[in-house]
């Protein structure tokens, strides 16, 4: 049974996810995804579109069955009209350079999408993209982190890639086990100063995480600081405070530390359940309420390994293993020395916040946004 | 006997006291008659004071003081014709000779240098004997030109003397408004109100400054700070505004006599004026500025509440429909650049110092300190904004017009949370942080003038250049601004959305089939987001001069 206490962090940090989500949902408005000039000119005109009430919707094109006349005339003349605007469109894709900010009538390519599935000849516009289609979901599949190359984002699309790096953001939180109970705390939460700010803001109402200023932010990513020492060492202080009460003693005591903590990890550890209860619900959280609606919640967990013993022994190896199977995601396990330290410091950690015997679960969420510029409401 | 010699003194001391306000009174009184003489316009006064010291002198060293004076042989038939000319002709030109700086030997120079003559004949310095018989006759007939000039423009001047004026104010609507038991509503310089009983106050035409004054406590104070009211001191305790009461006082009046009181009824008329400005400045617009909106001459304004002394009244006062434009041309010290508080209270303070008035409206003890200057920089943004709007209801143009209640309407709600909440301390916060480097400074009327007159055309344009501009700032901030960074941030994104929010309402429902209904929905909806536009410039604008250089144009 997971203990309450960590159940009540864990929905207070579900919260605050959210909390994080719409903020960038407000900031998808008006920040740039891509620092790149066509990227920003894109934005400039949608915006402007957006305050002048220039809003056509592609979808809204097809006649609702509602609005629809009984005259047969008018709805094959209703037909026609749909038919053309599709050939339009078709036409607007062929060009080469084009300067439209209505996604319908973009390329997929002018927004940067490298799915290997897109070919030269296919006519799919950013507006195809978007909703439950194959592209962006398929996507995952062939793109996948690589902390030992330093790729944390693997995406260079306009809706993944967050190369302007102003809606990413990387939050760490402590999971430390205390013997009986496994407490769960957020820590320090990077992003770049517009999101930053807009945090901030609502801290005053109810924002916990504190904030501050990171200006490298592509990624999504929530790392766990894992400490499970407590578990281990509280163990055998009791068994060490016991047994001169009875008048005791072990000579093997030391010998047997080894075998006897590993034997009361097998009995009482909660970990692997904290663990599962947290990625999947941050999972499905992220993927109800993430800033698109097409996020498909965790896309990655890493584990960071800084020879914590409890890792190296596969304590959370089959609960990473068994969350990958049932969700289809990329996982990798790493050990912290064999990561790059500008790598690891675009994750904040370091020896201060990983020490020796600590391990960092990364997980790293869909940064996937909508490129409409009206947030998922 | 100690009690007696301590009655003795103190009786002689109220005596001392007694003598010494009599003097100062006398003092007073002389110093206002000198202060009012000048040289450099000609009124009644100063003709009648020389033709008396002229007169004077001839008696003196004309008449008494020598056995052959300048009138004597002169002929009678020549005398009379020149005596006659010259008072057609001053009585006449009166005017044109008292006005034009051109004739002011024939009034001053001549007449004096005349006198200085007399005098020397009084004293016997000069003799006037037979061998000077030329000259004597020349002084005779001068002498009689100058003396009838003088009296011909001081009958043709009398007929529109300011001072006339002042014998037929206090003979005529003073006793009607103490009949009427009116008061003088007096709004002083430091925005402080005052209520005087109309027989407390007593105009005086100034010929020095061509003005009405009245004094009060020995303190001298133009009449044009005054305005009759009306006090009901019933349960509602209100003052209104007792204007339209004078005016019918005044259009009973022969014409002659209104030519008379013109000054003293134009006194009347700026004070009312000036009061209703601020009402405007003072009362309206910091406090519930929404009610400009729903200005409506057949609807009662809103009453506001003032403090008089101890006491507290309802002032119901109707809005102005003078333009700001017209009133600068009456107030005394109005420049472009000048803050319109400072330029209707008449203020001597200068314009880059809080006025008391403002801390007070901002609820601050003390002017000092950054806060209380970003707060003043603030609330006068925001009275030129509103100024602005409030003159744009009653342009022809209905889309503008309706534009601006819209924009009264929200901007002035977002205003009161402003001012009152953690935004100016953050920034305040900031500018202290910039050692000088970040200012606050005002939107005058003329900057918003200008940026309205391109957010009317372009407005998604304007609103794009400061949404940068704020967003510039966040951007390049420090950690140290994470909170102002937030409300910054917060202010962009809500204006944002709210425009987007009605932009992106579909116009036509079902329900909705006809065209005509159609089209209102439509253009509804247009109004609506470019308020939501105007909006959200005037707010971005508001903030962008709190921390920067403010730029009135877009570049």
């Amino acid at each position: 049974m997971m203990s309450r206490s960590f159940a009540q962090n864990l929905e207070t940090y579900l919260t605050q996810l959210i909390h994080v989500s719409n903020c960038i949902q407000k900031l998808n408005i008006i920040l740039v995804p891509d620092d790149e000039e066509r990227c920003i000119e894109f934005k400039n005109r949608q915006l402007k579109h957006l305050l002048s009430g220039e809003i056509i919707d592609i979808n809204k094109m097809s006649i609702s069955s509602d609005e629809q006349d009984d005259d047969e005339g008018t709805e094959r003349e209703n037909n026609k009209i749909q038919r053309d605007f599709r050939r339009i469109i078709d036409e607007v894709l062929h060009w080469s350079d084009s300067r439209e900010s209505h996604l319908g009538a973009l390329h997929a390519r002018d927004v940067g999408c490298h799915s290997p599935e897109l070919s030269d000849d296919c006519l799919v516009s950013a507006l195809e993209l978007h909703g439950d289609k194959r592209w962006c979901q398929n996507c995952l599949k062939h793109n996948h982190p690589d902390f030992l190359v330093d790729k944390l984002n693997p995406f260079n699309c306009w809706r993944r890639g967050h190369q302007s790096s102003k809606m990413g953001f990387i939050q760490l939180s402590n999971m430390s086990n205390s013997g009986s109970l496994i407490s769960l705390k957020p820590d320090r939460f990077f992003a770049a100063p517009e999101l930053s700010a807009l945090l901030n803001y609502e801290r005053k109402k109810k924002f916990l995480f504190h904030t501050e200023i990171s200006m490298d932010s592509s990624a999504m990513v929530a790392i766990f600081i894992i400490d499970n020492q407590p578990l281990a060492i509280d163990r055998m202080r009791e068994i060490k405070r016991v047994l001169p009460a009875q008048l005791l003693v072990s000579r093997h005591i030391d010998s047997s530390k080894k075998t006897n903590k590993s034997r009361v990890k097998h009995r009482d550890d909660k970990m692997p359940e904290m663990v599962n209860d947290l990625l999947n619900k941050v999972h499905s959280t992220w993927k109800r309420r993430g800033p698109s609606k097409d996020s498909r919640g965790i896309i990655g967990v890493a584990l960071v390994n800084n020879e914590c013993e409890y890792i190296s022994n596969g304590g959370l190896e089959s609960t990473i293993d068994s969350f990958r199977e049932r969700n289809k995601i990329w996982t990798g396990n790493y050990s912290s020395s064999d990561l790059n330290n500008g790598f690891k410091k675009l994750l904040h950690i370091s020896d201060s916040n990983l020490p020796t015997n600590y391990a960092a679960l990364c997980v790293i969420l869909d940064p996937i946004i909508d490129l409409g510029g009206l947030g998922n409401e | 006997m100690p009690e007696q010699s301590g009655g003795d003194s103190a009786g002689f001391r109220e005596t001392i006291e007694h003598i010494y306000g009599f003097f100062k009174r006398i003092s007073i009184l002389i110093y206002g008659k000198i202060n009012q003489f000048t040289f450099a316009r000609i009124g009644p006064g100063n003709v009648l004071l020389v033709f008396l010291v002229l007169l004077t002198s001839i008696l003196v060293g004309g008449q008494t003081m020598v056995i052959v004076g300048p009138f004597s042989g002169l002929s009678p038939s020549w005398a009379f014709l020149i005596s006659l000319t010259a008072l057609i002709f001053g009585h006449y030109f009166a005017g044109r000779l008292t006005r034009d700086g051109r004739w002011r030997w024939s009034i001053y120079h001549l007449p004096l240098s005349l006198t200085f003559v007399y005098i020397l004949l009084a004293i016997q310095a000069l003799n006037l004997d037979r061998s000077l018989s030329e000259f004597r006759l020349f002084l005779g007939y001068l002498t009689i030109l100058q003396l009838s000039l003088l009296g011909g423009i001081l009958s043709g001047a009398m007929e529109s003397a300011p001072w006339l004026g002042h014998a037929l104010f206090l003979r005529t609507i003073k006793p009607s408004l103490k009949k009427g038991n009116y008061h003088y509503l007096y709004w002083s310089k430091d925005g402080e109100l005052h209520l005087y009983k109309s027989d407390e106050i007593e105009p005086r035409w100034n010929e020095k400054t061509r003005m009405v004054y009245t004094n009060i406590n020995n303190e001298t104070i133009p009449f044009n700070h005054f305005a009759p009211v009306y006090v009901d001191k019933g349960r509602i305790r209100k003052i209104s505004s007792a204007q339209s009461k004078v005016d019918e006082m005044f259009s009973s009046l022969p014409v002659a006599w209104n030519n008379a009181m013109e000054q003293y009824k134009k006194a009347i008329e700026d004070g009312y004026a000036r009061i209703s400005w601020l009402v405007l400045f003072q009362l309206v617009i910091p406090m519930h500025a929404s009610s400009l909106a729903a200005q409506n001459s057949k609807i009662p304004g809103r009453l506001q509440r003032v403090e008089i002394g101890d006491e507290t009244f309802s002032l119901d006062w109707p809005f102005i429909q003078q333009s700001w434009e017209e009133a600068q041309k009456q107030l005394p010290s109005s420049t472009i650049n000048a803050h319109v508080l400072h330029i209707a209270l008449d203020s001597g303070e200068k314009p880059e110092d809080v006025l008391q008035v403002e801390l007070k409206i901002l609820e601050l003890d003390s002017k000092n300190g950054e806060k209380a200057l970003i707060k003043a920089h603030a609330l006068r943004s925001y009275t030129h904004l509103m100024l602005m709007l409030f003159e744009y209801l009653s342009l022809d143009i209905s889309s503008r017009s309706d534009l601006c209640k819209r924009c009264i309407r929200s901007i002035s709600s977002w205003y009161i949370d402003f001012i009152r909440g953690d935004f100016i301390t953050e920034i305040s916060r900031w500018t202290k942080l910039s050692k000088g480097s970040i200012s606050s400074e005002t939107i005058f009327l003329n900057e918003w003038n200008s940026i309205f007159s391109e957010a009317f055309v372009e407005p998604s344009t304007v609103f794009l250049y400061l949404h940068g501009q704020l967003g510039d700032i966040i951007s390049n901030s420090e950690s140290e601004t994470d909170d102002l960074n937030g409300s910054i941030m917060n202010l962009i994104l809500s204006c944002t959305e709210e425009v987007i929010v009605l932009g992106s309402r579909k116009p036509v429902t079902t329900s909705l089939k006809s065209e005509q209904l159609q089209l209102g929905r439509r253009r509804e909806l247009g109004l609506s987001r470019k308020a939501a536009l105007l909006t959200g410039i005037c707010k971005m604008q508001m903030v962008q001069s709190l921390l920067h250089h403010h730029r009135g144009k877009v570049s």
